[in-house]
């Protein structure tokens, strides 16, 4: 397996390991790992993610602090990075980022001021745009007609797309009801995850650093149609689970209509990995509203994931200083490596395990399995049927007919 | 008394546990321990007496003799620089074994060679400056330009009407107000108002000057059991829970404090978590100390408990009976430093107090949040690990 780590000073960490290497172990191998870039603490790599740019694949894309955006190839010599891209936003050197991803072949990356980025990977044509900001969350739809922001104290917000390659607003959402203090709920959203719906409408699932969960759909309402709240502190990342059933978009999404918000199940089996604040990491499932259970084996908060879903994989990086990576479906952990810094975000490269070279049996030891003599053939006669006793078990006592506790059976 | 075996206690051979009366069974026990202890007695004399008129016997006992204590037993841990193989350091034993291999071999196993030593210097060059820019940014609000020594605000939990021990506390930090809580404000509010106070100092006419710490202590049934001690303006916040605490008037010979800066001594603190915390300390009090005070606060970490002790040093003459300060510390030397030239002087202790000892239960890297490290009830099940 081969996964990148961004950490807090800056460095993006490539880092080779396979399934059963536990670093915590003395006994265990150990992983190999490759630093690039020099380490600065006022530049932490913040996201990462697997890219193909001008028809070169499994390259990295990292996005820090300060709005840094660079593509370099994680195999290159870490001493001096190929580097294929490098794009510095003009924002304040202490904003934070977002987001990055990939909607076909369009990069975007997102900051906090509001200031986004746009890159064609095919031609590495850059584009920029400003939404209005502060923005605490930020999501592209799957076909990058829409996005959708939230900041602290606002309402998330869709802005779609419009031709001249600018976005417009589409729709708002509304907060929840009072509590029964009749006090307003803090609206303060961390995640955004757009999920398949009809042309016009928005389907989106969305995490806040109050610990809540919420799902909208704009064709039914403003006011979320799903709400829970899984964790007591703020909600960090959130990704969809591999196994997770997703809605599509001609299906209703909530399985009782007119049900409230806060007591609703999803139709699907929606599940999500999420960490918050607290060192949580685990799968929820939105039908079923509760965990499914826990990643084990991180200490502190987790706050970078990444999820494979064609190798099956969870990773996870943080606080602790370790890297875990888990099998998506059973959670247990597959690898663990000490990677010396505290991590930021994670990208899993290469999820599948490099299958060791079996050393081929020297020929001649089958020429002396071949040479050897039968047992049979020996003078003291055969003697496999005795080996073949000594393994048999010994057969289980019938029923008693006297003694014991049982109760006899009357003889007829 | 009869010649006493060498006997063990253990229920199956012990005589003890087979008497049925139990005044006998008491009164055997006490016999058996008696000569045991005696036994033991002659025996440590005898060798003392072998000892003397040896000198080889007792270098000989004492290189074998090595008492098996946990921390001596204390386990493999990667997060401890050095305590373990690191990757590039098993590349490296690789390379210098393969170099020796090839050193007739063609030129291109020779380059890869060359190619997988420099990526290892890389990496440990990387390590290095990783680990530099870690400490600068461990405490945001440090590493600034210095604004001045430290400044701490300490007050207590809710509804706490008993003062005497912040108070003594406050006198234990340099620079430290002692405020009671106000029972209206959380945390967040107190950090708020500490990092960015908005009223004006009476006495300067000024704006009052931010508070670089803000200490929060527990109070449960009139004793401090925890402090919380959080890093303005952004963080980190360490919870530690506090026990044994011995007020400076219970300690006997105590003396008393006087106003200088002490000096400070951090024992033991060897993983990334335990350099955060050494940190911590390390912030708390003013990096000059008034070497004129003789005083000296030593924060002990064994076994993941904190030690607390503050005392006065003085440098007095040494009596005929006893050995001079610096003899033996060199021993490096072929006599182990024993035949060195001292110092003329030994080194008189007093202690001031308070004694406390902290254990430390959660570090976040904000205020209350991001969490970093939690201490759970699993982890001193393994006991030769440690996190500190």
């Amino acid at each position: 397996m081969r996964l990148l780590v961004g950490d807090d000073v800056g460095q993006a960490k490539v880092i080779e390991t396979s399934a059963g290497i536990d670093t915590t172990l003395a006994t265990s191998k150990r992983a190999t790992t490759n630093s690039f870039f020099p380490p600065s603490r006022t530049r932490p790599i913040q996201h990462a993610l697997r890219v193909r740019y001008a028809d070169r694949e499994n390259l990295a894309a990292v996005f820090s602090r300060g709005g840094l955006l660079r593509i370099f190839d994680p195999l290159s010599s870490p001493s001096s990075p190929d580097i294929h891209f490098s794009h510095t936003l003009d924002v304040p050197v202490d904003t934070d980022t977002l987001a990055l991803g990939v909607v076909g072949t369009t990069l975007y990356a997102a900051t906090t001021i509001g200031q986004l980025l746009f890159l064609n990977l095919d031609s590495g044509e850059v584009r920029t745009i400003t939404v209005p900001g502060p923005i605490s969350a930020f999501a592209v739809s799957s076909d990058l007609s829409a996005i959708a922001t939230g900041g602290e104290g606002r309402e998330i917000e869709v802005l779609k797309a419009t031709g001249d390659g600018k976005f417009e607003p589409a729709w708002k959402s509304r907060n929840v009801k009072p509590d029964h203090l009749k006090l307003e709920v803090p609206r303060h959203p961390s995640q955004i995850v757009f999920l398949p719906s009809a042309e016009g409408t928005w389907r989106l699932i969305v995490a806040s650093h109050w610990g809540h969960l919420r799902v909208y759909d704009s064709a039914v309402a403003k006011r979320p149609v799903f709400t829970a709240e899984p964790s007591k502190t703020g909600i960090q990342a959130l990704r969809p689970h591999p196994l997770s059933e997703i809605p599509s978009a001609e299906e209703p999404l909530v399985a009782a209509k007119g049900m409230e918000s806060d007591r609703a199940h999803l139709v699907r089996d929606v599940r999500v990995v999420y960490t918050n604040t607290s060192g949580t990491f685990c799968v929820y499932s939105l039908r079923e509203r509760r965990e499914l259970g826990l990643f084990k084996g991180l200490e502190g908060a987790v706050k970078g994931v990444s999820v494979d879903a064609e190798a099956g994989l969870v990773a996870g990086v943080g606080l602790g200083r370790y890297l875990g990576v888990f099998d998506a479906e059973t959670r247990q952990l597959k690898s663990r490596v000490y990677v010396k810094t505290q991590g930021c975000c994670v990208v899993i490269l290469n999820g599948e395990d490099e299958v060791p070279e079996v050393p081929e049996k020297p020929e001649e030891e089958e020429d002396m399995w071949e040479g050897m003599e039968e047992v049979k053939s020996a003078d003291k006669g055969d003697m496999t049927d005795r080996l073949v006793k000594v393994r048999v078990k010994r057969k289980k006592d019938g029923q008693r007919q006297e003694g014991g506790k049982k109760p006899r059976v009357a003889a007829e | 008394m009869a010649k006493v075996k060498k006997t063990s206690t253990s229920q199956k051979t012990s005589r003890t546990f087979r008497i049925p009366n139990k005044l006998h069974r008491q009164a055997h026990s006490i016999r058996l321990k008696t000569a045991l202890g005696a036994a033991k007695r002659k025996e440590k004399f005898d060798r003392k007496k072998a000892e003397a008129k040896d000198p080889s016997l007792r270098e000989k006992r004492m290189v074998t003799n090595i008492p098996d204590t946990i921390e001596r037993k204390r386990i493999w841990d990667e997060r401890i620089p050095g305590a373990v193989p690191t990757a590039a350091g098993e590349e490296k034993e690789k390379n210098d074994e393969a170099a020796t291999a090839a050193a007739g071999a063609d030129e291109a196993a020779q380059e890869e060679l060359a190619a997988k030593e420099l990526a290892a210097a890389h990496e440990t060059a990387q390590e290095a400056a990783a680990e530099s820019a870690e400490i600068e940014g461990l405490f945001p609000t440090l590493s600034r330009p210095p604004e001045g020594p430290p400044r701490i605000l300490l007050t207590t939990s809710r509804f706490n009407h008993t003062h005497d021990q912040a108070t003594e506390l406050a006198n234990l930090f340099p620079n430290t107000t002692y405020v009671p809580r106000n029972n209206d404000l959380g945390i967040l509010d107190m950090c708020k108002i500490a990092s960015k106070p908005t009223k004006i100092d009476p006495s300067t006419g000024e704006v009052r000057k931010p508070y670089s710490h803000l200490i929060v202590a527990n109070v449960n049934a009139k004793l401090i059991d925890a402090l919380t001690i959080i890093v303005l303006p952004a963080g980190p916040t360490f919870r530690f829970t506090m026990s044994s605490y011995q007020p400076a008037m219970r300690i006997g010979g105590h003396g008393r404090p006087t106003s200088h800066i002490p000096e400070l001594i951090l024992n033991n603190f060897l993983t990334p978590l335990g350099k955060t915390t050494a940190g911590l300390f390390q912030s708390l009090f003013p990096q000059q100390p008034e070497l004129q005070g003789r005083q000296v606060v030593t924060l002990h970490n064994q076994r993941d408990f904190i030690f607390f002790r503050r005392h006065r040093y003085v440098f007095r003459e040494k009596r005929e009976t006893e050995k001079e300060a610096g003899f033996g510390l060199d021993t490096s030397r072929a006599d182990g430093g024993k035949g060195m030239e001292g110092l003329g002087v030994r080194v008189g202790l007093q202690e001031i107090g308070p004694r406390f000892t902290l254990k430390l239960r959660r570090v976040e890297r904000g205020i209350k949040k991001d969490t970093v490290f939690e201490w759970n009830g699993g982890m001193d099940k393994v006991r030769t690990k440690f996190q500190l």
